[in-house]
């Protein structure tokens, strides 16, 4: 049976409000992107060797009478504690309630020892998670470290809770244990609480909280939440009542947002409300969410063709020798046998370049190794250029390189560190939010000599690359012609991109050619409000054969279509009562449908017809033959 | 058999001929993936409409659509908007309507204008080439008169050692290019009794300065109002297209904005 325990502080310690939430509050990034980096990282750093690591994102609707789970949470005294630590009386348990489910697979769960929270080190995850804040057990390499990241998931919560079901490979145990945090510490009845309340089987505030392992009592809950912790290891992260802006469109878009090389490359798949986020489709889905993204096509396509085709070709890396480290620019001399004419070649013809650069990093407590990165480049339009630097599959998204090379040529860039002894450096030089790098930071400062050149080194190693790339300069005759361009030279363009006429010929041009004069119009049409008007031209009167013959046809216009194949007779009929006809110097007039004929005798002939809505577009189209060939009308 | 078509025009709102108006699209400067247009051409002349008749236009690339206000007939904005809403994989086609602001009356149209596409293919007026300049930054070097080369502008190597990378500078391009203009249009001016020979670099420049400039070179007294046309091709230039966006992204920098 579960139960909550709050615990009384001592008339001696300190309360307050957690100061370590506003590390996590970030102009640039939503609550889903920074929840999302958090409950993926850890994952992530919780991989079981060689497994490819799946994070579930689910929503279920649960109703309280029906789901133990709620009455088991909502109990009177955690109700009354809500109440106080909001400032209201007492919380209204909810009658339904959303639960946002996250699970991890192919994960070692929370491991190491439950019945001792004062145990440390590197595989004490349990202890990490639910006892420790601002410090974590994970090695530096992993991906998180400062230990705080865990809060997210409990601002995420409407109550501020969080309850884990893992199942760990350590010892084949599943264990169930929750906790709430409060933002600040409160008074109930006197009394000074402490910001947390832990959710397990022991309810006395003396004793270490532990979680339940009563199989009938998980079964029950796996059951009632849909969730299956006893088939394979990992966490089961339940979240109640999740802040409504954690939807499955903003999940996906920040998965997408965050992780999309390590999905890319395969160390990792994401569902969301039953779609697959992995290396096979989230390219396509990518393009689904393109307005949400911060990495636009064109970069995303830089990433995809390094995860393709880039990442596993070792052999046809640029291997940097260690004295590059030692000058300011990346020489020749520091190519070892490449050849630096094909690298420019590779580069100009919009290849990707990649090259591997060894850094010495000095740990204090251990003798100096050297751990490498992997730079990858290519040339890329003023508007694509982009840059990224990834750690153990952790986007250090703020960290900025080709700032500046920003002379040399515009370019993309990913600087990619898998490298275990580096990685260790740099996650101890990352700020909480994991987002960039701080060469002065003190926990850098304690455990390595030399950390500022070192992470200077990490950062220049693409710029270096680039400025060694970068084609001698020369003269284009292109790069402005979007400021200026040559009107007369892109009218004979099209011109001559225009397909040419069936019949016509090649051939060289002649140097003069015979302009045929125009020849004027025999007839006059022109429309009216409600009608047409035909009439002969006075201008071409003296070149016209009498009598002529005329079809005029009438129609009203169409959206789609020739509206002259898509007259109907509900528009209007022709006949000799239904529009108002006007004949002068003419013979046999003669309307049917949407058509009429007529005959004109001389040149001061006209005809007029009215009657059409004045306020539809009429199409008209008149043809005529003179008396010479008027029969074949 | 002759045929002749007409069309009425119940609404009688009027149509632009065609070439009153030329639009043209190009790639954005500094946004991923995103497409601008901007007025190129617009022959007020070709429509009798009162100076505040107000202009919007429709852009259309499949079944998507994206709106615009481009002011008045007497200050029409020339500057470039993104097409952030268009299907990209389609055509884009533009529907310019001209309307009375208190009515909301349609008056004129120009419809299916088709945009003037922005290749790489075709060249500039203007070369550049970084090169060590020796103390300056830039500098414009004009070929004779009577040559059929263009005009280059140099850049400080130790500045952008390639041409592109000075291309993608916002704040270079809306200093420098304006200066260009200025020093190309004086140069015309100077040179106006030889402009219209056949096979110099400037011929085309005269088409180009008729973009900007609504008045042509010849008509206008060159002692007068010759410093007033050089002053009005700069500032038509600054006000086109993507220079007027990339001005307003230097100046939105400065306070503060940036992108």
């Amino acid at each position: 049976m579960t139960k909550w325990q709050f615990r009384t502080l001592d008339p001696n310690d300190t309360s307050g409000a957690s100061t370590a939430e506003d590390n996590f509050a970030q102009e640039e990034r939503t609550k889903v992107d920074i929840l999302v980096r958090e409950c993926i990282q850890n994952p992530l750093d919780a991989r079981v060797p060689g497994a490819v690591v799946h994070v579930s994102f689910k929503w279920r609707a649960l109703v309280a009478e029906n789901s133990a789970f709620v009455r088991d949470l909502f109990t009177p005294e955690f109700c009354a504690q809500q109440g106080s630590a909001d400032g209201v009386e007492s919380l209204t348990p909810p009658e339904e309630m959303t639960l946002l489910v996250i699970e991890d697979f192919g994960t070692t769960g929370l491991c190491g020892a439950f019945d001792n929270s004062t145990t440390d080190g590197a595989t004490e995850n349990w202890n990490a998670f639910w006892f420790r804040e601002g410090e974590g057990a994970k090695p530096t390499k992993a991906n998180g470290g400062a230990g705080q990241g865990k809060l997210t998931l409990y601002i995420a919560s409407k109550y501020r809770t969080v309850v884990a079901l893992t199942k760990r490979n350590s010892d084949g145990l599943r264990l169930l244990f929750g906790s709430c945090r409060f933002r600040r510490n409160y008074v109930l009845n006197g009394e000074r609480y402490a910001r947390e309340a832990r959710w397990g089987v022991a309810d006395a505030p003396g004793l270490l909280s532990k979680p339940a392992v009563d199989h009938a009592v998980l079964d029950r809950y796996e059951a009632e939440l849909g969730i299956n912790r006893s088939e394979s290891t990992g966490t089961s992260f339940l979240i109640p009542a999740p802040d409504p802006e954690i939807n499955s469109n903003a999940v996906a878009s920040a998965v997408i947002n965050e992780f999309f090389f390590p999905i890319l490359r395969g160390t990792l798949t994401v569902e969301v409300d039953g779609v697959l986020i992995a290396s096979n489709t989230i390219v396509g889905l990518a393009g689904n969410y393109a307005s949400t993204l911060r990495y636009g096509p064109a970069f995303r396509n830089f990433l995809f063709e390094i995860a393709t085709q880039n990442l596993d070709q070792t052999e046809q890396h640029l291997v940097v020798t260690e004295k590059w480290a030692d000058c300011t620019k990346l020489l020749e001399e520091h190519l070892g046998t490449a050849s630096i004419e094909q690298l420019r070649l590779a580069f100009k013809s919009g290849q990707v370049v990649a090259a591997s650069f060894p850094i010495r990093v000095s740990p204090r407590k251990h003798p100096a190794v050297t751990g490498h990165l992997k730079v990858f480049v290519k040339e890329a339009s003023a508007d694509e250029v982009q840059e990224l630097f990834i750690r153990q599959d952790l986007a250090v998204d703020k960290e900025k390189s080709l700032r500046s090379a920003k002379r040399l040529m515009p370019s993309q860039a990913l600087t990619l560190i898998d490298d275990n002894e580096l990685s260790r450096f740099l996650a101890a030089a990352e700020e909480p939010t994991h987002r960039e790098w701080n060469g002065t930071r003190p926990k850098l400062e304690r455990n390595y000599a030399n950390a500022p050149k070192t992470l200077r080194l990490v950062r220049n190693a693409a710029s270096r690359l680039l400025e060694l790339l970068a084609p001698p300069a020369e003269k284009d005759s292109f790069a402005l012609a979007s400021f200026f361009p040559d009107v007369a030279v892109r009218k004979e363009n099209v011109k001559a991109k225009q397909p040419k006429k069936s019949g016509a010929t090649d051939g060289d041009d002649q140097a003069e050619v015979d302009i045929p004069a125009p020849v004027l119009r025999k007839l006059e049409l022109k429309p009216l409000d409600d009608g047409a008007h035909v009439r002969v031209n006075p201008a071409a009167a003296a070149t016209c054969t009498f009598p002529m013959t005329c079809k005029l046809e009438l129609a009203y216009a169409t959206e789609f279509g020739k509206p002259f194949d898509q007259w109907d007779a509900a528009d209007f009929y022709m006949s000799e009562r239904s529009h108002k006809y006007e004949l002068r110097a003419g013979s046999d007039l003669a309307p049917k449908g949407n058509h009429v004929e007529f005959v004109l005798d001389g040149a001061e002939s006209e005809f007029s017809v009215t009657g059409f809505d004045k306020n539809r577009q009429l199409e008209m189209r008149l043809k005529y033959l003179e008396h010479s060939n008027a029969d074949h009308i | 058999m002759p045929t002749i078509s007409r069309t009425s025009n119940p609404t009688k709102v009027e149509s632009l001929p065609k070439g009153a108006i030329s639009i043209r699209v190009n790639k954005a400067i500094g946004e991923q993936g995103v497409r601008n247009f901007f007025v190129q051409h617009f022959n007020r002349d070709q429509i009798a409409l009162a100076p505040a008749t107000r202009i919007a236009c429709i852009a259309a690339a499949g079944q998507t659509t994206q709106y615009f206000e481009l002011g008045t007939v007497e200050d029409l904005s020339t500057k470039a908007f993104p097409l952030t809403e268009l299907a990209t994989d389609t055509a884009i086609r533009f529907r310019v309507l001209f309307y009375d602001e208190s009515s909301s009356k349609v008056l004129a149209a120009a419809e299916n204008v088709r945009a003037i596409d922005d290749d790489s293919s075709s060249p500039s007026l203007v070369s550049i080439q970084p090169v060590p300049l020796a103390g300056p930054l830039w500098k414009l070097e004009m070929p004779d008169n009577s040559a059929e080369e263009q005009p280059v502008l140099l850049v400080e190597i130790e500045m952008f050692s390639s041409a592109k990378a000075a291309v993608a500078d916002p704040t270079f391009i809306s200093f420098v290019l304006p200066e260009v203009v200025r020093c190309i249009a004086t140069k015309v001016v100077a040179c106006e009794a030889t402009i219209s020979d056949e096979g110099t670099w400037m011929q085309p420049w005269v088409q180009f300065f008729s973009l900007l400039n609504p008045v042509a070179l010849d008509e206008i007294e060159i002692d007068v109002d010759g410093q007033k046309w050089i002053d009005d091709c700069v500032k038509g230039f600054c006000k086109r297209g993507q220079m007027a966006t990339l001005i307003e992204t230097v100046l939105a920098s400065m306070n503060g904005d940036q992108k």
